[in-house]
């Protein structure tokens, strides 16, 4: 490494250890700063500094990293924030499609005929179902307001897929366990009906990490 | 000037200096400076977070090129940015009109 670089690695580096967020981002916006770096350095040896102190002006009027870092971690948190109102817009109302879906199709069939309770909490699921989706694609569209702070709206994000992981999840037990036994045997007779509860499991699991990671970036 | 007074504008003055072609972060911040003729102090890390924000917000479009072995990210105006630049300089000549209105000394016209 030539002692140009030095002073410019280092304090990229630096900026680098203190964000947190959507690592390919982060990734191009270090790269990106370095580059500008690099250009400013080359632009004070042009005026006839020797390259060290090329290099530590650029960095000087860089900033420090205490200066500009919550800049560019509102940035990645913005990120962060888009990324997960979208996948809780697409996998809600997706989950929901699949399974009405897996039921009209005949592949998992359940004996005897729903309840009033097992009715009313199906429409309690497509209520919370469309809730989530709508309230995913409005903070979708608050994400390209510039003047809305990053943190807030990705914790509105984080909360908003937490909660509805929550109570979707618990609906569908619920659900189950109202249906009672001709659950059961639909799980014992229809593997079908296995491989979608354990990918159901499997979404909401994914959409919990998702949304704590979330709630992580925008430091709740 | 103070830079508090600057970060507020920031985002208007990077879509200005966008206005007659793409640049990359670095040639932004000269030009920044170049045209006020120094009088702009900002730290230079605090334009490329304002860049991305603006391309967030679909004001601006970002796409890498290499040019002398080295990657930058180049940055132009979209339509919703030209269209945010005429607001902010509309924006902005009222409002200095408003302020030089009442900074003017009474008795004065």
């Amino acid at each position: 490494m030539t002692a140009t670089m030095d002073p410019i690695t280092t304090h990229v580096a630096a900026l680098e250890r203190t964000l947190r967020g959507p690592q390919r981002t982060r990734r191009s916006m270090i790269a990106e700063v370095h580059a500008g770096l690099l250009d400013a350095a080359d632009a004070y040896q042009g005026g006839g500094l020797p390259p060290e102190q090329a290099a530590a002006r650029a960095v000087r009027d860089f900033g420090t990293v205490g200066e500009v870092a919550p800049s560019f971690q509102d940035e990645l948190t913005a990120r962060q924030g888009r990324r997960a109102a979208l996948l809780f817009a697409i996998v809600f109302p997706g989950m929901l499609l699949s399974w009405d879906l897996l039921w009209s199709s005949g592949l998992v069939r359940r004996g005897g005929t729903a309840t009033d309770l097992v009715v009313a909490l199906a429409r309690l699921q497509d209520a919370a179902t469309l809730l989530v989706g709508i309230t995913a694609v409005a903070l979708l569209a608050v994400t390209f307001r510039r003047t809305v702070p990053p943190r807030r709206v990705t914790r509105a994000v984080g909360l908003t897929g937490t909660a509805g992981a929550l109570t979707c999840g618990g609906i569908s037990v619920a659900m189950n366990f109202a249906s009672g036994h001709s659950t059961v045997t639909m799980l014992v007779t229809n593997p079908a009906a296995v491989a979608a509860f354990a990918g159901s499991g499997t979404v909401l699991t994914l959409i919990v990490w998702h949304a704590v990671r979330t709630l992580r970036v925008a430091r709740v | 000037m103070r830079p508090a007074a600057v970060h507020g504008h920031l985002d208007g003055l990077i879509l200005a200096v966008l206005e007659d072609g793409p640049r990359h972060g670095y040639a932004i911040i000269e030009a920044l400076q170049a045209r006020s003729g120094g009088a702009l102090d900002l730290p230079t890390g605090t334009v490329y977070p304002a860049l991305r924000r603006l391309e967030r917000a679909a004001l601006l479009s970002g796409s890498w090129s290499t040019v002398g072995g080295r990657k930058r990210r180049t940055y132009t105006l979209t339509r919703a940015g030209k269209h945010a630049l005429a607001t902010e300089r509309s924006e902005w000549s009222q409002f200095t009109a408003a302020v030089e209105a009442v900074l003017r000394p009474a008795g004065t016209s």
